[in-house]
């Protein structure tokens, strides 16, 4: 292998997705200023040949038979009391590269135990699709996403949404190996349709991609997608990733659709993307970056295309193969219920704003009057390359102030949606979290 | 459900955030007093000064009734003294289904193929490696980047078997694969 100084563990990880020892056959790294232009130095290639012959000739790997590797035995920890022993998990968590820096409560037999009762399926079970989660390649089993969740400070009426993103993102046409792997800061944002936002408490409303009491869900779904990805998937900064920022990559985005806010004549992003109005199914996309744009910076026009005017110099996107493929990444905008009436009053639909945004994304330089080198901040792209690419959710409240962009990290990537199964408990895991947590709030936007 | 129900269901959240407003504060005040709680679920009603702002811009001290709640949560022991805590190991399991192929004893007289994913300069890196390769081992066979299909990340499975397959077709005995980055 020829690699980029610094990737080694990086491509030893993906090696481990390949089903392979997660080691790589010699170790060749380049200096990174090699990789940049067609001008660069080429002489670390003369000066390090020898490791290439080496690779082929003398690499020993350490592990040379095939097999289930298992997991460790339960870890047992003692303190003076109850404090001392949960800080000492939260080390031992640190320490094997487990945590994220956020104390974690400790996944014990009974915590995961309660997880589970979130779903009717097997610990052991394996996810549909490649059943591992890549860059690493670990597997992934409902138990190890019920002791996620417990990290996670989560509850089980949230694991039908976790299941659901779990087996969306590791589907390959997700590309999540180098979504994982690149510099880029990359994460993952889930949009849940249907019923079942309101009743597991996750956002639609105000201050939706940030924490909230009333509504816990989406910091403790989100999270425990993060470790998924780090502890099956071996994203661990500057390790199995190399993402120069990482942001947004504590908690993810994990936010349910404000189908209570949504203009009735609109189609919810459940409906966009096959589903009935209200079923519960989540959609995922690969986010590279994201803007919150305030509407009254904007001008000219009407209230709908001023404000839609100012927005599109944020809108940015990446890379692409079946460019017209509709599930093409495209990532989301976000617009609170509040602006969404506003366009369905002026008689906009849900499509004629999809096709304005596109329509307007592809003019050519200097036909926008408020960005002068080009409609939109493309890396080589245009936004979309049809109305149907471009993702709205409403979400965010009434108030009509500002809308959120998140940009998709490539169009390589193949937007996912799965339904999501609820057990057959299910009235009792509400009606219990309805005791331990208080009445409902429901959507407060 | 009925527009009666709605209204109820309205009515019962502001007298939930009411409610939950008072909760908190006993909360916080009770936490300084640093007691560990006990395993049972124990009520108790305590009251709490609460210091309020008013537009006259007199402070006064309203006393408050509140209702604390204590409980163990996920069987998690909270008694004092010694405590052992077990947790699950969070790896799971792996599986490795193949192994690295075994090294060359020599490159003398073997096929060496290099492949591309045509990004980070390999366009450059792969054919300056075959000219060294080739000087130090004359009779090794080099089969340069572009006579293989060119790779990507995103390929779907029948893509990558069409470069498996190009690569058993020219006979190679090792590869040398890059960029990586």
């Amino acid at each position: 292998m020829i690699i980029r100084d610094g990737f080694t563990t990086q491509v030893a990880l993906s090696f481990g997705g390949l089903g392979l020892p997660v080691e790589v056959p010699s170790t060749f790294e380049l200096p990174h200023t090699v990789f940049f232009t067609d001008e660069s130095d080429l002489s670390p290639v003369n000066e390090n040949i020898d490791k290439v012959i080496y690779g082929l000739t003398k690499w020993e790997p350490k592990i040379t038979s095939t097999g289930v590797y298992p997991a460790g035995p339960n870890i047992v920890v003692q303190g003076k009391d109850h404090e001392e022993a949960v800080d000492k998990v939260n080390n031992v968590f640190l320490r094997e590269l487990w945590g994220d820096g956020l104390p974690i409560t400790p996944p014990t037999p009974q915590r995961v135990a309660w997880i589970m009762t979130g779903t009717d399926l097997d610990p052991d079970y394996i996810l549909p699709g490649p059943g591992t989660v890549l860059e690493k390649g670990g597997t992934l089993s409902v138990e190890s996403l019920a002791i996620f969740l417990a990290m996670a400070g989560g509850r089980p009426e949230y694991f039908p949404v976790v299941l659901a993103i779990a087996e969306a993102i590791t589907d390959p046409a997700w590309q999540l190996g180098g979504v994982t792997a690149t510099t880029r800061s990359t994460f993952p944002a889930a949009i849940v349709s249907g019923t079942i936002g309101n009743q597991i408490r996750l956002n639609s409303g105000y201050g939706c991609l940030g924490p909230d009491p009333r509504h816990p869900a989406n910091m403790s779904i989100g999270r425990t997608i993060r470790f998924m990805l780090q502890i099956l998937g071996g994203a661990i900064a500057g390790i199995g990733t190399m993402s120069n920022f990482g942001g947004q990559r504590i908690t993810n985005v994990v936010v349910a659709e404000d189908e209570e806010g949504i203009p009735l004549s609109w189609p919810t992003l459940g409906e966009d993307r096959g589903f009935a109005r209200g079923e519960n199914a989540v959609t995922v996309d690969a986010i590279g970056n994201w803007y919150c744009h305030n509407l009254s910076t904007t001008g000219g026009g009407d209230a709908v295309t001023g404000s839609l005017l100012g927005m599109l110099p944020f809108l940015t996107c990446r890379g692409a193969e079946e460019r017209d493929d509709p599930d093409r990444s495209n990532g989301f905008i976000m617009f609170p219920d509040g602006f969404a009436q506003l366009c369905d009053e002026a008689g906009w639909s849900k499509m004629d704003v999809k096709t304005w945004i596109y329509e307007n994304c592809n003019r050519t330089t200097g036909e926008n009057p408020l960005w002068s080198e080009g409609i939109c901040r493309t890396w080589r792209e245009p936004y979309a390359y049809n109305p149907e690419q471009v993702m709205l959710v409403v979400c965010g409240g009434a108030q009509a102030q500002h809308t959120y962009v998140m940009n998709s990290v490539t169009k390589r990537v193949e937007r996912q949606s799965r339904a999501i199964s609820l057990p057959k408990n299910w009235d009792e895991l509400l009606a219990q979290a309805e005791e331990d947590l208080g009445p409902n709030p429901g959507h407060t936007g | 459900m009925s527009s009666e129900e709605k209204e109820e269901r309205r009515i019962s959240r502001r007298k939930f955030v009411k409610g939950a407003a008072a909760a908190g504060v006993g909360a916080g005040v009770l936490a300084a007093c640093g007691s560990t709680p006990a395993p049972q679920i124990v009520k108790e009603t305590v009251e709490v000064p609460v210091e309020i702002e008013k537009i006259v811009q007199q402070t006064v001290e309203v006393p408050v009734e509140v209702t604390r709640i204590v409980e163990t949560s996920g069987g998690v022991p909270m008694e004092a003294g010694p405590v052992t805590l077990e947790v699950l190991d969070p790896r799971g399991a792996s599986v490795v289904t193949q192994v690295h192929a075994p090294r060359l004893d020599t490159l003398e007289g073997k096929t060496i193929c290099l492949l591309s994913n045509n990004i980070w300069q390999s366009w450059r890196t792969q054919p300056l490696i075959g000219e060294l390769l080739q000087k130090q081992y004359p009779t090794a066979k080099i089969i340069p980047w572009t006579e293989i299909p060119v790779f990507s990340e995103s390929f779907s499975p029948e893509q990558y078997a069409e470069v498996v397959a190009a690569v058993k077709a020219a006979g190679c005995d090792g590869a040398i694969v890059g960029n990586a980055g």
